[in-house]
């Protein structure tokens, strides 16, 4: 009969076999506990059941009045786009704070353990500017905003039905 | 055995020059370690491991200084070529499989979400050994890329995704929507509209994933299939692009290893050592 695996791994190295174990029992664990670390993927994406919501909310910049538009770029430069500007937009709408953020205030972590883990609140102020440039296109000289769009599904494709914005930047002022 | 070794360096090759196109690709996108340069924006998740890759100031640096991020991806791309070159070359690999780790780590920050494709630095983990040890790491890597899509079905299974019939037209919209916001439509839109219009349809496209993931089991029985379950992996996420726009470079070097035939050539690597 052919060895398992384990058995070959064990009769190689006995520390080997014993790693893989302890692996096996923490990822066991992990996935239990519905935690997703990088050595221990909890793909359970679009498993649960399907959004019930009929309204789809996508962010954009504007740049002296101009959307900067991002779906023609190239895949990872348009993921990165679409979602940094998402992240940016609930750190705004969740009072300046990441979801880490909030989770190591609630829970009391000295400043010394959390500050390399959190973005600095001073030169966040500045990131729409990076992102502007990242898209290639000039430093805004009169207005950033960062606009909030609730769209409707139809038919024929998607239309917008609502905006807000949720920072607005008057360079001039 | 020398036939071995020469068959295994052949394989070892196919993989990283497969990992260093999709490292220029995302040099060419835009989002390497200097086009991530000043972005000083990032969010993480619980996880201890890019925090140890945040507090070891591994990423501070590339943010904050354009020659660290730059010599980051001239070096990423000079020791894939270094490894290409002698695979077994385990100094090389410890360096890559750092490099690589710490800017998965980097670039999901910046993305504000995990993505899936870790498999951009986990696919270095066999190279790291050598001879006996090397086989079984790759043995374990690919049980661990089996379990991973398998375990993708069944969660599907059992958080009731399967037979929610509105799951997959529900999910559509949202993926879609920047397209449509920017006016930027096409036939992959279409489709899209075409799905959402017809839920049947699109869940049976949502079954089909499942099934590919689910015949990952398989590979826990039998190595004699791995090329198709390989083959149907490239497949899922080929249709993952086009019909949730989920791209799956990142993640191809590591899907190759299915494609792997394991033999040890340990005295090739006593000899190359």
């Amino acid at each position: 009969m052919k060895k398992t695996y384990l058995s070959r791994l064990f009769a190689h190295s006995r520390l080997a076999g014993m790693a893989v174990v302890v692996f096996m029992a923490a990822y066991a664990f992990v996935s239990f506990k519905s935690l997703n670390f990088i050595f221990f993927p909890l793909n359970d994406m679009y498993s649960g059941r399907g959004p019930q919501e009929q309204v789809f909310q996508t962010y954009s910049i504007l740049a002296d009045g101009r959307r900067v538009s991002y779906s023609r770029f190239p895949y990872w430069k348009k993921d990165l786009m679409e979602s940094s500007l998402k992240t940016y937009a609930e750190y705004l709408l969740n009072g300046k704070k990441t979801m880490l953020q909030d989770y190591f205030e609630r829970k009391g972590y000295p400043e010394f353990f959390t500050r390399a883990l959190c973005p600095d609140s001073l030169s966040v102020v500045n990131w729409p500017r990076w992102y502007i440039h990242m898209a290639g296109l000039p430093a805004p000289s009169d207005s950033i905003v960062i606009r909030q769009y609730s769209l409707s599904k139809s038919s024929r494709g998607l239309t917008v039905v609502d905006t807000k914005d949720i920072l607005k930047e008057n360079i001039n002022d | 055995m020398q036939q071995t070794a020469d068959k295994n360096s052949i394989q070892y090759r196919i993989v990283l020059g497969i990992l260093f196109l999709e490292f220029s690709w995302l040099l060419f996108s835009g989002v390497g370690w200097s086009g991530l340069h000043g972005d000083s924006f990032f969010s993480l998740g619980v996880d201890p491991l890019a925090w140890l890759v945040h507090w070891a100031g591994f990423t501070g640096a590339a943010m904050t200084h354009l020659w660290v991020a730059r010599l980051n991806d001239l070096l990423t791309l000079i020791l894939i070529i270094s490894l290409f070159q002698n695979p077994r070359n385990r100094v090389v690999a410890i360096i890559l499989f750092l490099l690589m780790m710490g800017y998965y780590v980097f670039l999901t920050s910046r993305l504000g979400h995990r993505n899936y494709q870790a498999g951009m630095f986990l696919v270095l983990f066999p190279f790291m050994f050598a001879g006996r040890s090397r086989q079984l790491a790759f043995e374990g890597m690919r049980y661990f890329l089996l379990f991973f899509y398998a375990s993708a079905a069944f969660y599907k299974l059992v958080h009731g995704g399967l037979w929610d019939m509105t799951l997959f037209s529900g999910y559509l919209p949202s993926q879609w929507s920047p397209y449509f916001l920017e006016g930027n439509t096409g036939w992959r839109t279409s489709l899209a509209v075409f799905l959402w219009n017809h839920p049947v349809v699109a869940q049976m496209a949502y079954w089909g994933g499942f099934l590919t993931e689910a015949v990952c089991l398989v590979g826990f029985i039998t190595r004699r299939v791995d090329r198709l379950i390989g083959f149907a992996l490239l497949l899922f996420h080929l249709a993952d692009w086009v019909l949730m726009d989920i791209g799956a470079v990142g993640q191809l070097a590591f899907i190759m290893v299915l494609f792997f035939n394991y033999a040890e050539d340990d005295a090739s690597d006593r000899a190359v050592s």
